[in-house]
């Protein structure tokens, strides 16, 4: 039954145009890069490759510019189209009328929220692989680069996007549409990287006092980390390294967190 | 709590809550029971709970006091659920869906498996009359969306089914066909809760009926007993002249005349024996004499407005 629901999220993301969209830009993307770039043997026999309008270099020089590009959008406007695509999909079975329906089947409550958290995680990690791996696949046949790296950086990516998931499902169970839960992904971005850093941006002037920066510390130990997991992926790409396993373990107990009392609070609400 | 009953409420109390606003009370401890088998009306102005009941007792509200069993199980468990069927009366269906595949979603959400849903959705579409629609449902009348409602209530072949204003909308001949399916679903052993303000529909196809008034129960009882005799009798004569009136006087003074009709109160039977004797004295010629029964709508009234009290 919960398989039900999250068939009918991607199937309502694709009629109501937000995953439609989602997935057209996702599809542009790879289209426009693979357009962009010739593949061909130099005069010395070594293979190159060439993107219009800029010198030609080796594949692995080439590759590595190129996935940290596509990490980098990845990590960051394609965040904000995922939040703006998804967030009315998490509410849509709430609205008055809608919730009468199918919260009265025989559908435990639960299952009924996780299917669409599901639906929409799924939404969101087909763009990314559309938009991402796509263009890396087509480097990697025609040039051999090894793809591993940025595999794992972009799975770092969707990681720290679910965090944001879990963060606007959780505000989706106290809000009437969604405005509120869009604008606190949008604050939450802001401030995630401003707590990673809060000794520098906080503590020095703004919070002096040894309780504020004590509640701003398990503020920043409970939150998920996810300006610290665009880090990591981008880390991992370069080098192949995970630095601390903290950001990674704290994000899952945030989102494991986020979920359960999601479901609890679906359990408790009232149509 | 009896798992013979199809619905049972004990002292159930819903108050609304809300940050900034006082609560409203929407229940007031209603007790209630509903047996498997019936047609059961529940009848009550706007606002006096009976939406709010009924969602109560699928679950989508928890009470604030009190306890609801719907076929003998808290109809928080969603087994139980699986056997109710329900259409609310402010449906929003999936705009972007058709007749088929919102079945086919609402089927599954019920558990029924698909081989099961491949054979019923046809059969429901041509039960509720949209045979082999293919319209998208942003596209549907009123009385079309109210039709795929009944269809998806019936999907899972429930045990009980709530029908919030299940005529809403429809035609005269969709609202006939809407209460000979209730018949047929009665005949079948199903329990049908029908909340409703068209009295006139509840007192067509209801075996029992409630009536609610700002959240209590203030009367119940079987269809017979609420159209219970006035105590006014209806004599339809030929006639109606000046000797005719002057002999109807004589015997019940105080009778209403509409045209050759009078509507009178005898003080009993004797009396009314003797005004037929009088009125064949005169002559007249007496067409029918029967006593007047009050309708729903006018007990209901009575009842809402004090007067019954």
């Amino acid at each position: 039954m919960m398989g039900a629901v999250t068939r009918d999220t991607l199937r309502e993301s694709i009629n109501r145009r937000m995953g439609l969209v989602l997935i057209v830009f996702a599809v542009l993307v790879p289209i426009f890069l693979i357009g962009m770039i010739r593949i061909d043997h130099a005069a010395d026999g070594k293979l190159q490759v060439t993107m219009k309008g800029f010198h030609s270099l080796p594949p692995e020089v080439f590759a590595l510019s190129t996935f940290m590009g596509l990490l980098d959008v990845a990590n960051s406007y394609w965040v904000l189209l995922g939040v703006f695509a998804v967030a009315p999909l998490l509410m849509s079975f709430l609205e008055k009328g809608r919730a009468d329906l199918v919260i009265s089947k025989g559908t435990p409550r639960w299952q009924i929220f996780l299917g669409h958290f599901i639906g929409t995680f799924v939404l969101y990690t087909s763009s990314v692989v559309l938009m991402a791996v796509v263009p890396a696949l087509y480097l990697w046949a025609r040039t051999g680069v090894s793809l591993r790296q940025f595999l794992v950086a972009i799975c770092i990516s969707v990681f720290a996007f679910s965090a944001m998931l879990a963060l606007l499902s959780l505000a989706a169970m106290g809000a009437s549409n969604p405005a509120l839960p869009i604008m606190l992904a949008f604050v939450f971005t802001m401030f995630t990287g401003l707590l990673a850093n809060r000794k520098v941006f906080f503590y020095q002037d703004i919070i002096t006092s040894k309780w504020g920066q004590w509640l701003v510390d398990w503020l920043y130990r409970i939150l998920p980390k996810t300006s610290e997991l665009v880090m990591a992926s981008r880390k991992y790409l370069n080098a192949g390294v995970v630095d601390s396993w903290w950001p990674f373990w704290s994000t899952a107990l945030f989102v494991a967190g986020a979920l359960a009392l999601s479901c609890w609070l679906m359990h408790r609400k009232s149509f | 709590m009896s798992a013979e009953l199809a619905v049972q409420t004990q002292d159930l109390e819903m108050t609304y809550r809300e940050m900034f606003r006082k609560p409203a009370r929407a229940l007031a401890g209603v007790s209630l029971e509903v047996e498997r088998g019936v047609i059961f009306g529940l009848l009550g102005q706007n606002g006096a709970g009976k939406t709010t009941l009924v969602k109560l007792l699928l679950s989508l509200l928890r009470p604030t006091r009190g306890t609801a069993r719907v076929l003998g199980h808290d109809p928080f468990n969603a087994r139980t659920r699986r056997r109710i069927g329900y259409l609310p009366e402010q449906m929003r269906l999936p705009e972007y869906m058709k007749a088929h595949s919102f079945l086919r979603y609402m089927g599954e959400l019920n558990g029924v498996n698909r081989a099961t849903l491949k054979q019923r959705i046809p059969a429901l579409l041509e039960l509720v009359g949209l045979p082999g629609e293919k319209k998208v449902l942003s596209a549907y009348s009123k009385g079309m969306q109210q039709r795929l409602g009944l269809a998806q209530a019936l999907l899972n072949e429930p045990d009980l089914l709530f029908l919030d204003e299940p005529t809403e909308g429809l035609d005269p001949l969709g609202r006939k066909q809407v209460r000979d399916l209730l018949v047929t679903l009665r005949a079948e052993g199903k329990t049908i809760f029908l909340n409703s303000h068209l009295l006139s529909e509840i007192e067509l196809v209801c075996d029992r009926v409630v009536i609610l008034n700002r959240g209590a129960v203030v009367r119940q009882g079987t269809r017979a007993e609420f159209a219970k005799r006035t105590g006014e009798y209806r004599i339809r004569l030929a006639e109606a002249g000046d000797a005719v009136r002057a002999a109807v006087d004589s015997v019940v003074p105080g009778a209403r005349w509409e045209n050759s009709t009078a509507y009178l109160s005898p003080a009993n039977r004797a009396q009314l024996n003797a005004l037929i004797d009088r009125l064949r004295a005169v002559p007249v010629e007496i067409e029918t004499v029967e006593p007047v029964h009050s309708t729903l709508e006018e007990y209901f009234i009575q009842v809402v407005t004090g007067e019954g009290a």
